[in-house]
């Protein structure tokens, strides 16, 4: 029972990791089509207008929406070296430990942003050249990290493995 | 409590939390708040992450390691790698360690397009290893020379580590992408002599391949091409002032896609892999840099990098002595914390330093490199060797450990060579800017 609540749940944070990543590849994609366009009309003398600012939002919502397939797949870089010669015991408690920890700090940078976000429209901040609410972009970060923390959660209560390994 | 002893408090805690598993970049977000909100207070430490955090993810600057990395990632799935291996294979691979040679160029020509070292040391194991298994190539000398090969990608440019590098110090991308190419074409060469020097001591390890005619070596010219074509538009449009690292990035990531979706090497499953581990292998980094951000801040309040920096600088030791110290204690650190995590966690304290003795910040900026890529082979940390590992899966880390060890002295003499004749590093750069 117990291992077909936790193979559904591993499926669900697995199912929505890997969603808000494909939006990182559709992010990522925009970077790289805005950077070329912009160069090849330079040379007609007609930029992309704000072609900077938007390479700069959607470079911050490709890290944003990866955040939590890659702390899913394990994919962040930790120093393995001594942890490994603990006992497996001692070892699963210090990583669901780490997560636990892992998820409280991305909770707290959740809420920070939602209220970064919050001051971003109620001061009707706008970007430079195009004149665009900058509070959409940091709520797609805040999302990032909400999705980050609920996975750590999971990790440290050992439901969500190793979603993106296994897939 | 004074904010050097909340600084020192804070910079163990670090450590014991990147020893005890902590992913570094989260380790360095947590000291870092934690720190700040010791000093300054919560709330104040709570808006300086999240600025951070928007900054980094949001900056211009930094979207440069995505674009290379996807510019990368598409020419292995695209099969760049492999004709790459297949020309200098056709051209050199009937010499004394010919194939392990072909790889280590294959290596380097790979490295001009992709910015990482481990990506690179996937990419050539993936494809040189199953051939210098099927010419009885020893298992040491294979996977030694890739996994020291594959070092060569945060040398030849494009590199993820000299972004990194450039965006901490404010040093120019450009001269220090330019500043790579002279000392990652020697440390090429003194690769190949090393393996060269062992296939001819040791010829068992390394069987001779078949030569080739001069029409087979020419017609696999081809095979090049679309690399050449492809640093040249990049770094080209770059020290050429016609893109800003970032254009260079974008343009390479886009005519990389266009040139492989033309040919038909790469279809809808490899793009989507390409930019999936892309989107992986960035995160990974910009979360570390944020991180490093976060903790740069709260380092700077307890003063702790300018002490340093005054001490060192005032002790009454020649110049070389205290560089000699910090390249030693860089060496030190590779082997056991990730090339990019050490230097954003040393950067900032030794920079100061570096420049306040009158080093050129470019040159030390390829000084650093040379030596992470030691700290990228050595135990026990070693990331390319546990990559190559990963794809010779018969193979024995130590084999591949044993395997490393002559071509240590190449890097470990490319660095010499850098201390004593700088102007390798710095001739390129400066030659471009007059």
């Amino acid at each position: 029972m117990t291992s077909k609540i936790n193979a559904k749940t591993d499926k669900i944070i697995t199912y929505f990791a890997l969603k808000l990543n494909y939006g990182a590849c559709i992010t990522l994609c925009l970077m790289m089509l805005i950077t070329t366009c912009d160069v090849i009309m330079r040379f007609f003398r007609h930029p992309v207008p704000g072609a900077y600012e938007l390479v700069g939002f959607f470079g911050s919502l490709t890290v944003a929406f990866a955040l939590a397939a890659t702390s899913l797949g394990r994919g962040h870089i930790a120093v393995e070296y001594l942890v490994s010669k603990f006992p497996e015991r001692l070892h699963n408690i210090i990583e669901r430990l780490n997560c636990f920890i892992c998820s409280l700090i991305f909770g707290v940078i959740t809420w920070q942003t939602f209220l970064y976000s919050f001051g971003l429209k109620a001061s009707n901040e706008v970007s430079m050249t195009l004149q665009v609410p900058l509070y959409p972009f940091s709520i797609g970060i805040a999302l990032g990290c909400a999705m980050v923390s609920v996975v750590m959660l999971f990790q440290s209560l050992n439901l969500a493995h190793y979603g993106l390994s296994g897939e | 409590m004074s904010f050097t002893f909340v600084g020192i408090i804070g910079i163990l805690a670090l450590f014991i939390l990147i020893f005890l598993r902590m992913p570094v970049g989260f380790a360095m977000l947590l000291t870092g708040v934690a720190g700040f909100a010791a000093i300054v207070s919560p709330s104040a430490a709570f808006s300086m992450m999240v600025t951070d955090l928007v900054d980094v993810f949001g900056s211009y600057s930094l979207t440069v390691i995505p674009l290379f990395i996807l510019m990368g990632q598409v020419a292995f799935h695209a099969g760049i790698s492999t004709r790459l291996f297949s020309v200098a294979y056709k051209w050199i691979g009937h010499l004394p360690g010919g194939m392990a040679i072909a790889a280590i160029g294959a290596c380097a020509g790979f490295s001009a397009i992709c910015g990482s070292t481990n990506a690179t040391a996937a990419t050539m194991a993936a494809v040189t290893l199953p051939e210098m298994k099927k010419y009885k190539y020893s298992d040491t000398l294979a996977t030694g020379v890739i996994a020291a090969g594959g070092s060569l990608g945060i040398l030849i440019p494009p590199s993820v580590i000299f972004i990194v590098y450039g965006v901490i110090t404010e040093q120019s991308i450009g001269e220090l992408f330019m500043a790579g190419i002279i000392p990652g074409i020697i440390l090429t060469f003194l690769f190949s002599f090393v393996v060269a020097m062992w296939s001819i001591l040791r010829p068992m390890d390394a069987p001779r391949g078949e030569k080739q005619t001069l029409k087979t070596k020419i017609s696999s010219l081809t095979g090049v091409l679309e690399t050449i074509v492809l640093f040249l538009m990049v770094m080209g449009g770059l020290f050429g002032g016609l893109f800003t690292p970032t254009e260079a990035a974008g343009v390479g990531a886009f005519g990389t896609t266009v040139l492989a979706l033309i040919r038909r090497n790469i279809g809808f499953k490899g793009l989507l892999d390409a930019f999936t581990e892309t989107t992986r292998i960035s995160c990974m980094i910009l979360t570390i840099v944020a991180g490093a951000t976060v903790l740069g801040h709260f380092l700077a309040i307890t003063q702790i990098p300018f002490q340093i920096a005054g001490w060192v600088g005032g002790l009454d030791f020649p110049s070389w002595v205290i560089i000699s110290i910090i390249i030693l204690i860089y060496m030190i650190g590779g082997c056991f914390i990730d090339a990019l995590a050490l230097i954003m966690l040393t950067v900032p304290i030794f920079y100061p330093v570096v420049t306040s003795l009158g080093f050129n910040p470019v040159w030390f900026g390829v000084v650093i490199v040379l030596v992470t890529q030691i700290g990228v082979i050595t135990p026990p940390v070693g990331v390319n060797v546990y990559v190559v590992r990963s794809v010779a899966k018969d193979v024995r880390l130590e084999t591949i450990f044993k395997g490393v060890v002559p071509l240590l002295f190449a890097i470990i003499a490319a660095t010499a060579l850098l201390i004593v004749f700088p102007s390798i590093a710095l001739f390129l750069p400066e030659f471009m800017a007059k």
